[in-house]
C-alpha cells in the first residue's frame, strides 16, 4: 500500500500515541523475527492498520522493551507477536514483492535495475511468506494480473478498475476465519481499498497524464491537468466520503478493542486528511513530512 | 428491503431464545451510551435504528405465524406497482437482493436488454451493496431522471447521499475544540444582551 493510512498525530491522546508507536515496533519486530533483519525495514504505517484491526480481545495488548538497529540506544516498548502481527507481517512481505514486480513493468531503467535487486534480496523472505500464506498469496497474484489487464484496456470505470485493489484489501482478513467480525472486517478492508486506490490515483495523476500512463480518475472524470481536478473535487470527494462512509458503518460491527480509539482517528481524520492533500497536489509534503517525524 | 435475519446476523431457522440474544448482543454494541462523545455516534443511531427495525419485523412475522418468504412477498411491494415486460424478472432481482445473493442478482440484470428506470435502480441497489458507489449513484440517478415520480428511486438516492453526509458530520464534529470556545464567547454575548453574563472576565 503507499503510506495513506495513518492517524492524525494532533489529535491522538499521549497514552493512543504510545499504543500505536507499540504496535508499529512490534510489527516490525515480528517482520525482523519471521522475515529476516532485512524484512524489517519494509515495515509499514498500512500494515500497522491491518495489525491494530486484528487484534481481537478487548484487554490492553502484551508490551515488551526491546532495541531496534533503528533506535539503538533507548529500549521501547512493542507489541509482543501474536497471529495478527504474524499475519499483517507476511501481509507487508507479499504488498512489497508485488510492488517491486510491478515497478519491473513500467518504471525507468534505475527503477528497474532497483526493483530488479531487491527482488532477489528478497526472494527468501518473499517464498516464506507465501509458505505461510498460500491462499493469500494466490489471491494477491491473480488480483494483480486482473490490474494489470485492466489498466491495458484503459478500463474506464472507476469502480471497475478499483475492484482489484480493493478485493487484495479484503482478502487480507478473509483467512482469519467464518463469521461476523470476518464479514465487518473484510467490507472495511474493502472501503479502504478502494479509498487507497483513489487517493494514490488523484496523487499521480499529472505525473500519469504527463507520461501518458493510464489513470482511473483521469479517465473515468476526463480530467488531464491539475485545475480540471481542483474544479471536480466535489464529485471526487463525494466518492471518497460513500466509501469511508460504508468502511466506517462497517467498523461499526466489530468490537471494541484498545486500539479502537486509533483506528477511529484514522477512518475520521487520517485517510480524509490523506485524500484532501493528495486533491491539493502536496504529495511531496507528506513524504517530507513522514521522513522528519518518522516514528 | 434487506432480510430482517441477516441484520441480526442469525438464520431463519434460529430460535426466538438465539434471535432475542443476537439482537441484545447488537444493540448492546450500538447503544448510544456507547458513544457518548463520539463522532461516531450518529451512525452508530442508524444501524440502532436498522436492528430494532429488524427485530420487530421478525417479532411480528413470528406473532402472525407467516414465515420469511411471505415477508419477502410483502417486501416486494414496492416494485409490484411496476408492471412492465420484465416484471418476472425483476421480482426475481429483488428477492436475490433480499436474501443478500449479489451476484445472482447482477447476472438476471446483465440478461436484460432493454433498460429502464426500474433496471437502473435495482443496477444501483446491485452495485451499492457491492460498494462500487461511482456506478450506484450514477444509476439511481438515471433511474430518477427516467421515471422522477417514484418514491423508492428518490428515496434510495436521498439514502445515499444522507449515509455519506452522516459520514461528515462525524468527521467535522471530532474537531470541534474551537467551536467550543466560539460557542460559549457567542452565549457570553447574548447573555450580556440580556444584561447577564456567562464568562465574568468577559
Amino acid at each position: 500500500m503507499y503510506g495513506y493510512i495513518r492517524p492524525q498525530k494532533s489529535e491522538l491522546k499521549m497514552r493512543e500515541y504510545e499504543l500505536y508507536r507499540a504496535a508499529y515496533c512490534g510489527l516490525c519486530h515480528t517482520l525482523a523475527r519471521d522475515f529476516g533483519p532485512l524484512a524489517r525495514y519494509t515495515v509499514s504505517y498500512d500494515m500497522t492498520f491491518l495489525y491494530m484491526l486484528l487484534q481481537s480481545d478487548d484487554g490492553y495488548p502484551a508490551l515488551r522493551l526491546c532495541r531496534c538497529p533503528a533506535h539503538p540506544l533507548r529500549r521501547r516498548c512493542a507489541a509482543c507477536q501474536t497471529d495478527g502481527s504474524s499475519l499483517a507481517a507476511a501481509a507487508t512481505v507479499l504488498f512489497f514483492c508485488c510492488k517491486l514486480r510491478d515497478d519491473l513493468q513500467d518504471e525507468g531503467f534505475l527503477k528497474k535495475l532497483a526493483a530488479r535487486f531487491l527482488l532477489l534480496m528478497f526472494a527468501l523472505p518473499f517464498h516464506r511468506a507465501r509458505k505461510r500464506f498460500p491462499e493469500l498469496s494466490e489471491v494477491i497474484a491473480s488480483r494483480m494480473r486482473e490490474l494489470s489487464a485492466l489498466e491495458a484496456e484503459r478500463c474506464a470505470s472507476f469502480d471497475r478498475a478499483a475492484e482489484p485493489f480493493a478485493a487484495m484489501c479484503a482478502a487480507l482478513v478473509d483467512g482469519i476465519g467464518e463469521g461476523r467480525r470476518t464479514a465487518a472486517l473484510s467490507r472495511l478492508m474493502y472501503h479502504i481499498g478502494r479509498v487507497i486506490y483513489l487517493t494514490d490515483a488523484v496523487d499521480d495523476l499529472p505525473e500519469d497524464v504527463a507520461r501518458e500512463r493510464y489513470n482511473p480518475v483521469a479517465v473515468r472524470f476526463e480530467i488531464k491537468t491539475r485545475e480540471e481536478l481542483i474544479s471536480r473535487t466535489d464529485e471526487l470527494q463525494m466518492l471518497a466520503d460513500a466509501s469511508l462512509a460504508a468502511a466506517a458503518s462497517a467498523y461499526l460491527d466489530l468490537e471494541k478493542t484498545a486500539f479502537s480509539p486509533i483506528v477511529e482517528n484514522i477512518l475520521l481524520l487520517g485517510i480524509p486528511a490523506a485524500f484532501a492533500a493528495a486533491i491539493r497536489g502536496e504529495k511531496q509534503n507528506l513524504k517530507e513530512k513522514q521522513n522528519d517525524r518518522s516514528i | 428491503m434487506t432480510d430482517p435475519y441477516s441484520v441480526l446476523g442469525v438464520s431463519p431457522n434460529a430460535s426466538d431464545e438465539e434471535i432475542k440474544l443476537a439482537y441484545r448482543k447488537l444493540a448492546k454494541q450500538y447503544h448510544p451510551d456507547a458513544y457518548k462523545d463520539n463522532p461516531l455516534a450518529n451512525l452508530a443511531e442508524e444501524k440502532m435504528k436498522e436492528i430494532n427495525e429488524a427485530y420487530d419485523t421478525i417479532q411480528k412475522m413470528r406473532a402472525g405465524g407467516s414465515n420469511y418468504s411471505n415477508y419477502s412477498s410483502r417486501a416486494n411491494q414496492g416494485g409490484q406497482s411496476y408492471s412492465g415486460k420484465n416484471a418476472e424478472i425483476y421480482a426475481r432481482v429483488r428477492s436475490c437482493i433480499n436474501t443478500r445473493n449479489i451476484m445472482g442478482a447482477q447476472s438476471l440484470l446483465d440478461g436484460v436488454t432493454e433498460r429502464d428506470a426500474e433496471w437502473y435502480f435495482l443496477m444501483g441497489s446491485v452495485n451499492y451493496a457491492k460498494g462500487w458507489m461511482d456506478e450506484a449513484y450514477t444509476n439511481f440517478q438515471t433511474a430518477v431522471n427516467m421515471n422522477p415520480g417514484n418514491p423508492e428511486y428518490q428515496n434510495a438516492l436521498r439514502r445515499m447521499s444522507a449515509r455519506t453526509g452522516a459520514y461528515r458530520t462525524a468527521r467535522t464534529s471530532s474537531v470541534s475544540g474551537c467551536d467550543i470556545c466560539g460557542n460559549l464567547l457567542c452565549a457570553d454575548c447574548l447573555c450580556e444582551c440580556l444584561g447577564g453574563d456567562l464568562i465574568p472576565c468577559c
